[in-house]
């Protein structure tokens, strides 16, 4: 029964690293603003770091405003001199206010992640 | 399809070690909802008896499983509770049934093996999530990749002379997730004396042959450019 028992245990623990397993290709290394932040001055551009080189083709990051309303450029693109840098220009002078950044990256090994955070702008 | 390799040091008899039974399962994920982080699965398996080494206790006979599996995340808490999102349960609840009622030398029983439900379920803490999705807190590898959790495993037969005998444990540890590779370790804390009378460690190793291998294993069967 105590063999029974800890196969039943390695088993659980089969299962978590099975559910842990879907962020582990190309998941968020850091990004500008940080997650969860509070900025005084409102930016330009949100820059996610990645953990592995993007297929820029099939990745996007949008940001919405607080009502839904999306104040990105829709311009995604990969850093010039860095594969695992994606950037997305925004709308000129965000109001004070909280933002949602969703993001959605398929990796060179073609595995697609995805993600949120959010930043605010509090000047 | 799984094989462990047991080594075991048991008190007052020697060292042994050997291969246990081979297992196979499968599982099918019937409901998900990305939107609230939950995940339904139902699975059976079977642990083949005598494809182990008896000297680390295989059996001789095999034993068949069928469990219902959940898992949720609490990404879809009110933003005041932000930090509480890196929370996720997973758990499972199903029956082990054996082939064989008892074991039997020269026609006398010397163990039965009931059918025995099994539940449990694991909390943890992602601090994976924390960083990538709620706070950037600073922290940096490898304290960045790291999932405290706590398990709670338990087992209750069911008939054959042992109906409503419960043991199980409770396991604290912590896994580490990187890009190639996943480890785990645990404490094995009995919840009673049916269980055992020491705490144990239970240490995993996972290799993500995917990453590894992208352009072989790790390939789609279908849509590959």
């Amino acid at each position: 029964m105590q063999k029974r028992l800890a196969s039943f245990a390695i088993g659980l623990l089969s299962l978590l690293a099975a559910a842990i397993r879907v962020d582990a290709h190309a998941f968020l290394a850091r990004a500008e603003p940080q997650v969860g932040s509070r900025v005084t001055k409102p930016p330009n551009e949100v820059r996610i770091w990645f953990s592995a080189p993007i297929e820029t083709r099939l990745s996007s990051i949008k940001v919405f405003d607080a009502s839904g309303k999306q104040v990105d450029k829709k311009d995604t693109h990969l850093d010039g001199h860095d594969r695992t840098l994606l950037h997305i220009s925004l709308r000129p002078s965000l109001a004070p206010g909280a933002y949602k950044v969703i993001w959605r990256v398929t990796s060179v090994d073609t595995h697609v992640t995805n993600g949120d955070f959010r930043f605010e702008v509090a000047p | 399809m799984g094989e462990s390799f047991l080594e075991l040091n048991p008190n007052d008899e020697p060292e042994t070690s050997g291969f246990g039974n081979v297992e196979l399962a499968a599982k099918y994920q019937f409901f998900t909802s990305e939107a609230h982080e939950t995940i339904f699965s139902l699975g059976a398996g079977v642990e083949i008896g005598g494809t182990g080494q008896k000297r680390v206790g295989a059996e001789t006979f095999s034993t068949w499983s069928a469990a219902f599996f959940f898992g949720k995340g609490l990404g879809d808490l009110t933003e005041n509770l932000a930090l509480l999102r890196p929370v996720a349960v997973t758990g499972l609840v199903g029956v082990a049934i054996p082939t064989s009622a008892s074991t039997q030398i020269n026609n006398v029983e010397i163990e039965r093996h009931p059918n025995v439900l099994q539940y449990g379920f694991a909390l943890e803490y992602s601090l994976i999530y924390l960083q990538e999705q709620v706070k950037d807190i600073g922290l940096r590898a490898p304290f960045d990749r790291l999932i405290p959790l706590t398990e709670f495993s338990f087992g209750t037969s069911l008939n054959r002379g042992q109906s409503g005998q419960t043991t199980g444990t409770i396991n604290p540890g912590v896994i580490w997730s990187g890009k190639y590779a996943q480890f785990g370790v645990e404490a094995v804390i009995p919840i009673n004396e049916r269980t055992g009378k020491s705490v144990g460690v239970i240490a995993q190793l996972h290799f993500y042959l995917d990453d590894l291998f992208p352009r072989t294993l790790g390939r789609p069967l279908f849509g590959w450019r």
